[in-house]
């Protein structure tokens, strides 16, 4: 591993300077971006980074630091910083350094065949994503958003308990977001793909997404006021439930930040409901076979059958109620302390398709789109106002477009009436958050 | 921080393969902050940002790579990467550097990195215990503390060479309200570009009670009735609709897109005369300003709006070119791995001349937002949406009974249309500003405005 000989350097100057167990996170990376606008390039990014976390004991509390400049002189810096700030812990919490796990499942994120795509094809993608979208319709004005990125990145952990672990994978991302214009009247549309697999990556798909999406609410209107049964697509339930997620964390139900406060094996969804936390799902942007801490990661059903199993640990959190850690210790970054956060967490798919579950509702609204989720959203409360854009429903067909209504309700509600879900899985944008298009016996609508 | 012989041989190969102009942005920044939640330390750091940003002009294409690494070998072969991005013929020139000397205007007396962090750690306790002994309505108080010290290098194929040190020193302090199950939210933000002398001159007790009282006041409130009234503007924050639904607008980015309503506009009539609006990167050891820009320009004071008319935009060097116009020292960044673009740095509406009493008796029924919040604006259409923090309706020209929940609702450029009175107690506030060239600290100012006429959100 790149970094033993550092890391090394750095545990001998701590314990030079009186600290005790100390950890070493490195991680580094490279990006390529490319934005299209008029089929010309409008903005080239490159990126080559990387950074380095460092914290350890001191008197008995832990203290942190980290440098962007990777090299022996800056370790004076480190070990300084993390020691001026174990002087000032004054937590009553105990932090540990991690001896490692008995076992740990291997994972990969590395696709080789990534690497063999060229810069040219890279922006050559781009460039035809936007003339198809332009192509597919001339209310289509422009492309507001038409990107292509691509990257590595690779992370090293060390501590003086003798673990090392290491991790390394690659992505790729195309985004379109376009305009269109009918009247004077404005809408957008938008899709995406994240995956480290290119020859998923399709021109076609991607433009007739966003494409369908301007044009459809293009003669968008609102429908009057009143309770709706709701179908939301897996993207925007997927940005609730990312909104909403820190409530499954232990750290939320320590600080009384979360409504699921002792309610571990009790009913706080329908029965249709597991919500899933898997480490290991293909693809996945949280893939990863040890956790923030070096703790070895694992699946595990957070909601199974519509009762709460468990909450995210990591292992402050665990050691507080006497539980083993879930593998859930985040580290945003080597500037981050360490925190708790899911990894993969998705609601397990039903098995009809969305059309089907479409059919089965009389009157009620199909929404694909939620504004201000993160002004119209109060976590600890759970109730959301937000804007809605999508379709009326009606005798199990959808019949037309709908905007400028917003729909309220309250999370921990909307768990228990949830009806079925549909089997199409998708990601979020954030990564790492997933939702199938979810059936909702109802929600309260403001429209006409 | 990086010798200049380095830079030069970076520069060369910036545009070796035929480039307009390329610029080199090096940054070493030491960031130290403390979050004091929940009656304990919840998380303090130290750290050290560094890198190197590269940017390459090849006609109206703009290429930026990035790096951490700060050897000769590794930085000459990301500019040779980046510079394989344009397909030119013969090298560009890259002209002997020469030192321009950077005035400081913004004086620091003590360096943040100097003041021990247990000094620190009292100041955020302070803070923490005089919001929460506030009332026994406060639940929850959060307390940060930050200071940033980014020493930045600027050199470009034109010869330029300039050092800079921006120095900021904050205190945040966050108090949530519960009554019957209802959360409310005060805060204060105070902020400066300056030495450790402003913690030690501010009266943090007042400060912490101030976000309190806000909470405190919202939580005991009912909620606010829909409709559309005249509604007055206090000071300070209350420039955040400024600048969110109009400065941005103002900015060379969208102008030279041609998405901004007031791109083509200068000279036009686009506020009422008493509207005086300025953008001033220069005003000592205010938070939104620098000794210099991210270009290496020196900051100004941009006039945008005078007496109801658009003066100018905020413009940086690449939109600048688009546009035929020169940079006003705006060009601004967060960090190396930005490429820079025109921000705004201090922004407000200038004073006017009647008072603050005046406006409010002006109003027979009418809401007085005393606190704003944070709100979103669409920058395609100009439609805003924000929130107010502490608000109160007006009723027969005296300020009544507190009102929770309300939103100002409208669009930028018909709002400004409507200001048709400015008092004379110009404040500002400390915001971060976030864009595409990242999040940059800004000050938000102005003096009570009132609003002619504006539709206010609530139940």
């Amino acid at each position: 591993m790149k970094y033993r000989d550092l890391a090394d350097k750095i545990f001998k100057a701590g314990t030079e300077a009186g600290m005790a167990d100390m950890e070493v996170y490195v991680s580094s990376g490279e990006e390529f971006e490319v934005k299209i606008s008029k089929s010309e390039i409008d903005g080239y990014k490159l990126a080559d980074t990387s950074g380095l976390g460092f914290r350890g004991f001191y008197n008995g509390k832990i203290g942190y630091s980290y440098t962007e400049k990777i090299s022996v002189d800056s370790i004076p810096y480190l070990v300084k910083g993390a020691v001026e700030n174990a002087e000032i812990n004054d937590s009553k919490d105990q932090d540990y350094i991690f001896e490692g796990s008995k076992e740990y499942t291997p994972v990969n994120n590395l696709n080789k065949e990534l690497d063999a795509v060229t810069e040219k094809q890279k922006i050559d993608f781009a460039i035809e994503m936007e003339r198809k979208a332009l192509g597919l319709d001339p209310r289509i004005k422009a492309s507001q958003y038409c990107m292509l990125g691509t990257g590595t990145y690779a992370s090293e952990l060390f501590n003086t308990k003798g673990l090392a672990l290491s991790d390394e994978g690659n992505f790729a991302y195309a985004i379109l977001m376009v305009l269109a214009e009918e009247n004077g009247v404005y809408s957008s549309g938008f899709d995406f793909i994240i995956d480290n697999d290119f020859s998923k990556f399709d021109t076609e798909r991607i433009a007739g997404k966003a494409v369908k999406g301007a044009i459809d609410l293009l003669d968008a209107k609102p429908v009057t006021g009143g309770e709706y049964e709701v179908i939301l697509d897996g993207m925007a339930s997927a940005g609730l439930l990312g909104a909403v997620s820190s409530i499954f964390s232990a750290r939320s139900v320590h600080k009384n930040l979360s409504l699921l406060k002792g309610k571990l094996e009790e009913k706080v969804a329908a029965d249709c409901v597991d919500l899933i936390d898997d480490p290991f799902y293909k693809g996945g942007t949280s893939t990863s076979s040890f956790d923030g801490e070096g703790v070895a990661t694992r699946y595990k059903k957070v909601i199974d059958g519509g009762v709460l199993k468990t909450f995210l640990h990591n292992l402050k959190s665990a050691a507080r109620d006497g539980v083993e850690s879930t593998g859930n210790a985040s580290r945003g970054s080597y500037k981050s302390t360490i925190g708790i956060s899911p990894t993969n967490m998705y609601f397990k798919p039903g098995e009809k398709s969305l059309e089907e579950v479409v059919s089965g509702v009389e009157r009620g609204l199909y929404l694909v789109d939620l504004d201000g989720i993160h002004s119209g959203f109060n976590p600890i409360s759970g109730d959301f106002s937000l804007g809605a854009k999508g379709y009326l429903i009606e005798g199990g067909k959808i019949t037309r477009s709908v905007n400028q209504i917003t729909i309220s309700g309250n999370y921990y509600e909307l768990l228990m009436d949830i009806e079925e879900f549909a089997s199409e899985l998708r990601f979020g944008m954030g990564g790492g958050i997933g939702s199938p298009p979810v059936r909702i016996k109802k929600l309260s609508v403001a429209g006409e | 921080m990086i010798s200049k012989s380095v830079i030069a041989s970076v520069l060369e190969a910036a545009v070796s393969t035929g480039g307009d102009f390329a610029e080199l942005f090096i940054e070493d920044s030491s960031v130290s902050s403390l979050n004091y939640l929940d009656g304990q330390l919840e998380s303090s750091q130290t750290g050290r940002d560094f890198g190197v940003g590269i940017r390459i002009f090849s006609g109206l294409k703009c290429i930026y790579a990035y790096t951490n690494s700060f050897d000769i070998d590794s930085l000459v072969e990301t500019a040779l990467k980046a510079a394989q991005a344009v397909k030119g013929t013969a090298p560009g020139e890259v002209r002997v550097l020469n030192n321009v000397k950077t005035e400081r205007i913004h004086v620091v007396n003590i360096m943040p990195d100097s003041v021990s962090k247990r000094d620190k750690l009292e100041i955020v306790r302070l803070a923490y215990d005089s919001a929460l002994g506030y009332d026994s309505l406060i639940k929850q108080v959060s307390s940060r503390y930050s200071d940033t010290v980014q020493n930045v290098a600027i050199a470009n194929t034109e010869g330029l060479y300039r050092e800079d040190t921006r120095v900021y020193t904050r205190l945040m302090v966050n108090a949530v309200a519960e009554k019957d199950g209802q959360m409310q939210t005060g805060s204060m933000n105070p902020g400066t570009h300056g030495g450790y002398e402003f913690i030690q001159g501010l009266d943090i007790p007042d400060i912490a009670k101030r976000a309190a009282a806000t909470a405190v006041v919202m939580a005991k409130a009912e909620y606010c009735k829909a409709g559309t009234m005249p509604v007055v503007i206090d000071n300070a924050f209350g420039g955040v609709i400024f600048h969110e639904a109009c400065g941005h607008g103002l900015e060379a980015t969208s102008v030279a897109k041609g998405t901004s309503v007031f791109a083509g506009r200068i000279g036009e009539k686009v506020a009422p005369e008493v509207v005086t609006a300025i953008d001033d990167g220069t005003m000592p050891n205010e938070w939104g300003s620098t000794n210099m820009d991210d270009e290496g320009s020196d900051t100004r004071r941009n006039v945008l709006i005078e007496k109801g008319i658009l003066k100018g935009y905020l413009v940086d060097r690449f939109n600048g070119m688009k546009m035929g116009m020169e940079s006003t020292g705006s060009s601004r960044r967060q960090s190396y791995k930005f490429a820079p673009t025109s921000r705004m740095s201090n922004t407000f509406i200038d004073n006017g001349s009647s008072k603050k009493a005046e406006l409010i008796s002006s109003v027979d029924f009418g809401l007085y937002a005393k606190v704003m919040g944070g709100g979103s604006v669409n920058p395609g259409t100009g439609e805003f949406n924000f929130s107010v923090r502490e608000g109160y309706m007006i009723r027969n020209g005296r300020i009544a009974e507190p009102v929770r929940g309300a939103t100002l609702i409208g669009k930028g450029p018909e709002v400004l249309q409507k200001i048709d009175m400015v008092a004379d107690n110009l404040d500002m506030d400390q915001g971060m500003c976030g864009s595409s060239s990242g999040s940059i600290p800004a000050n938000v100012g102005q003096p009570a405005v009132r609003v002619s006429s504006i539709t206010v959100g609530g139940r």
